[in-house]
C-alpha cells in the first residue's frame, strides 16, 4: 500500500524534478539571453567605450575631430535578442610616425586585454581591436590622416 | 537558424501564393491607366471619401477643421462643432476646379494667403491629386523659385503634405515642413484621435504608432550625419523617406529600395538603421581610400532609407500594380534629385531588394537614369537585359543561398542569368582581400542587409562607384586590391 502510494509520489517527484531541471535550464538560457554581456548600466557601458576611444586618441596625439553619431545602430545578442550599440567615428591628423603610433596603440590595447589584429591595407596601417565585451575598434593610420572607428557593446534594446 | 527557417517558410509561402493567388504578371491596360490604380489612390481613398461626403453634406460656406484636413478622425461631435464655426469659402476658387499640375500650383500661390488655406481646407483631395500626378521637378523648382516668402509660407501652412512631398522643392524646406507635419499630426492624434469610436480609435492608435516609429527613425536632433525627412505620407500604410547625409552636396547618393513586407510602421526604424550602416560602411571605405591616396580628400555620401511606395504583401505580390506605383515614385525622386543638384550631379545608385528591384527596373526602362544599380533577391522584370536599363555604369545582381525568389523570373527575365548581362555580386561570404575582414554570408531572402556581410560590403562599394572592387565569388577576387583603384 505504501509502495503503491509511494510509487506515484516518486513519479510525481520525478516529473517535478525533470520540470525543475528543464525550467532551470531554460532560466539559465534565458538568463544568458536577457542579461547584458557586461553587468553595468547602458550609460556606463557607453561611457566605458567612449573612454577607450578618448584614451586611444590621447595615445596617438594631435588634433581629433569627434564625429560620433548619437543614433544607435541595431544589433542582435545571442540568441536572437534585439539590441543596440553606439557607433563612433573620430578623424585625426596624421601622426609623426604611423608605425610607432600603431605599435603604441596595439601594445596598450593588448595590455587592456583587447584582442588585437594588425594589418596593412595598401599604405595604411590598420589595428583592429575587440574587447571581451565585444566592443569593436578600428584604427587606421597613414601619412595623411588617422581614423578611429568603433561600435560599443551590443545591449538589449 | 531560426531566421533562416522563417525566411525560407515565408518565401515558400510567398512563392506558393504567387502561383495560386496572383493574376498574370503583366500590367492590366496601359501604363497611364496603371497610374490610376496605384496605392497613392488607395492610400487616400478612405479620407477622400470622407471629405467628399463632408463637402456634399454641408453648405459650401463651411470648412472642415485642420485635423479633418489632415484626415485625422475625430469624434462626430467635434466634427459638427467645427463645421458650424467654420469661415466662408471665397467664390473665386471655383475657377480652380479644372486646373491641374503646374497650372494649379501657380494658381494656388497666386491667391491671397487666407484664400489658399480656405481652398485647400475645402478641397484636400486636390492636394492628393497633385501628388498623384505631380508636375516635373524642373517645373516645381521654377514655381518655388518664383514665390516670395509670404506665398511660400502660405502654401506650406495650407498644404504641408504637398510642399513636403513635391520633388523640386528644396530639401531643407521639405524637411522642415514634414517634421512639423509629423509633430502636429502626432499631437492631434494624441489629443483627439483616441476619443472616437472603438474602431476609429484603434485605427488612429495604429497610425500613431506608425508616426512614433518615424520619429524614432529620425533619431535625436544631434544625429550625425543629420537626418532629413524627405517624404512623409501619414495616411493608411504611410510612406516615408529619410536621408542620412546631405542630398544637396553629397558626392554619392544611394537609395535603398525595399521589397515585399516592408512597411513604415513595422520597418522604418530597421530600414533607416540599414541606411545608417550603409552610410558608415561607405564613409569608412572613402576615408580608407583617401588615406591610401586614391582620392585627394574624403568624399561625401548620402544614403536614403526610402519607403516611397506601398510594398506588397502575400496576397498582392503577384501583381505588378504596386511595382508601377514604385516605378513612378522612384522616377519622381531621381528627377527631383537631378533637378535640385543642377550642374553638380552626384553619383546616383539604386540598391533594390526583392520586389523593389522590379519597381526600379520598370523605372530604369523608361527615362530615369542612374549611375549604378544593384538588385538582390530579385524576382525579375519585363526587361530582358541590362541594355534595356538606363544605367550609365554597371548593373549588379546578388543571389543568396536558400532564397528561392531570384531564380523565379516571376515578372519576366531572371537578372541572374548570364544572358541578362548583369555583373555578379557575391553575397556568399569571404575574407576581404583589402581589409582582411571576415565577411559573413547572406542566406534566405532577408539577410542581404545584415551588418558585416559580403553583401553590405559590396553594396557600399557599388554606391561609391568602386565597382571594380566588388567581389563575384570567382578567383578574380584575389586580385581586387587597392591597386585596382590607385
Amino acid at each position: 500500500m505504501q509502495r503503491r502510494i509511494a510509487s506515484p509520489s516518486r513519479s510525481r517527484a520525478g516529473r517535478w524534478g525533470s520540470a525543475v531541471v528543464a525550467a532551470s535550464l531554460l532560466l539559465a538560457l534565458s538568463g544568458c539571453v536577457v542579461q547584458p554581456v557586461s553587468s553595468v548600466t547602458d550609460e556606463q557601458a557607453h561611457q566605458r567605450f567612449l573612454t577607450l576611444l578618448d584614451d586611444t586618441q590621447d595615445l596617438i596625439g594631435g588634433q581629433w575631430e569627434v564625429r560620433d553619431d548619437p543614433t544607435p545602430r541595431e544589433c542582435v545578442i545571442p540568441l536572437w535578442v534585439p539590441g543596440t550599440r553606439m557607433p563612433a567615428l573620430r578623424v585625426g591628423e596624421a601622426p609623426s610616425s604611423a608605425t610607432a603610433a600603431a605599435e603604441r596603440v596595439a601594445e596598450e590595447w593588448e595590455a587592456l586585454g583587447i584582442q588585437v589584429t594588425r594589418s596593412d591595407v595598401g599604405d595604411v596601417l590598420e589595428v583592429k581591436g575587440e574587447t571581451g565585451d565585444h566592443e569593436l575598434l578600428v584604427l587606421r593610420l597613414s601619412d595623411s590622416a588617422s581614423t578611429l572607428l568603433g561600435e560599443s557593446e551590443c545591449r538589449p534594446a | 537558424m531560426l531566421d533562416l527557417l522563417l525566411d525560407a517558410t515565408a518565401v515558400i509561402l510567398a512563392s506558393l501564393t504567387i502561383a495560386t493567388v496572383a493574376g498574370p504578371s503583366v500590367a492590366p491596360g496601359g501604363r497611364d491607366g496603371d497610374l490610376a490604380s496605384t496605392s497613392i489612390i488607395m492610400s487616400t481613398d478612405a479620407p477622400a471619401a470622407v471629405d467628399a461626403t463632408l463637402e456634399r453634406s454641408i453648405p459650401t460656406t463651411i470648412l472642415p477643421t485642420p485635423a479633418e484636413v489632415r484626415d485625422i478622425d475625430l469624434p462626430t461631435s467635434t466634427r459638427q462643432s467645427a463645421i458650424t464655426n467654420a469661415p466662408a469659402t471665397p467664390l473665386s476658387v471655383r475657377s480652380l476646379a479644372n486646373l491641374s499640375g503646374a497650372t494649379l500650383l501657380n494658381a494656388l500661390t497666386a491667391m491671397p494667403p487666407t484664400a489658399v488655406t480656405d481652398y485647400v481646407s475645402a478641397h484636400p483631395q486636390r492636394v492628393h491629386e497633385l501628388l498623384e500626378a505631380p508636375p516635373a521637378a524642373m517645373q516645381v523648382s521654377g514655381w518655388w523659385a518664383g514665390l516670395d516668402d509670404t506665398a511660400r509660407r502660405a502654401i506650406s501652412a495650407a498644404a504641408p503634405e504637398l510642399v513636403g512631398n513635391l520633388d523640386g522643392v528644396p530639401y531643407s524646406v521639405r524637411n522642415a515642413v514634414n517634421r512639423e507635419l509629423l509633430r502636429d499630426t502626432i499631437r492631434e492624434l494624441e489629443l483627439h484621435g483616441l476619443e472616437a469610436g472603438r474602431s476609429v480609435a484603434a485605427q488612429n492608435q495604429q497610425r500613431l504608432q506608425m508616426l512614433y516609429a518615424i520619429a524614432d527613425a529620425l533619431g535625436p536632433a544631434t544625429a550625425n550625419p543629420p537626418r532629413t525627412l524627405l517624404n512623409l505620407d501619414t495616411h493608411d500604410e504611410g510612406k516615408v523617406a529619410i536621408v542620412l547625409g546631405d542630398l544637396d552636396s553629397a558626392d554619392y547618393v544611394s537609395y535603398l529600395i525595399p521589397g515585399m513586407f516592408i512597411t513604415v510602421a513595422g520597418n522604418v526604424v530597421e530600414w533607416t538603421d540599414t541606411a545608417a550602416r550603409l552610410y558608415d560602411e561607405q564613409l569608412s571605405w572613402l576615408s580608407l581610400l583617401a588615406e591610401a591616396g586614391v582620392s585627394a580628400e574624403t568624399e561625401t555620401v548620402a544614403t536614403v532609407a526610402w519607403i516611397g511606395y506601398q510594398t506588397p504583401h502575400l496576397l498582392n505580390v503577384g501583381s505588378l500594380d504596386l511595382a508601377y506605383e514604385g516605378r513612378d515614385a522612384i522616377a519622381a525622386t531621381i528627377d527631383g534629385l537631378q533637378t535640385v543638384r543642377g550642374a553638380d550631379q552626384p553619383h546616383i545608385s539604386l540598391l533594390a531588394h526583392s520586389y523593389g528591384s522590379t519597381a526600379a527596373m520598370l523605372a530604369l526602362e523608361q527615362t530615369t537614369t542612374v549611375d549604378a544599380f544593384a538588385m538582390i533577391g530579385s524576382p525579375g522584370a519585363p526587361a530582358a537585359s541590362v541594355t534595356e536599363l538606363n544605367v550609365r555604369g554597371d548593373v549588379f545582381v546578388g543571389e543568396a543561398v536558400w532564397d528561392p525568389i531570384p531564380n523565379s523570373a516571376f515578372f519576366g527575365s531572371d537578372p541572374g542569368e548570364s544572358t541578362f548581362g548583369a555583373r555578379v555580386m557575391s553575397v556568399a561570404g569571404s575574407v576581404d582581400v583589402i581589409t582582411n575582414k571576415v565577411l559573413a554570408s547572406s542566406s534566405g531572402h532577408n539577410e542581404y542587409f545584415s551588418p558585416g556581410t559580403e553583401s553590405m560590403r559590396n553594396l557600399a562599394l557599388i554606391g561609391i562607384d568602386k565597382g571594380e572592387l566588388v567581389t563575384d565569388g570567382s578567383q578574380l577576387d584575389e586580385g581586387r586590391t587597392l591597386a585596382l583603384v590607385l
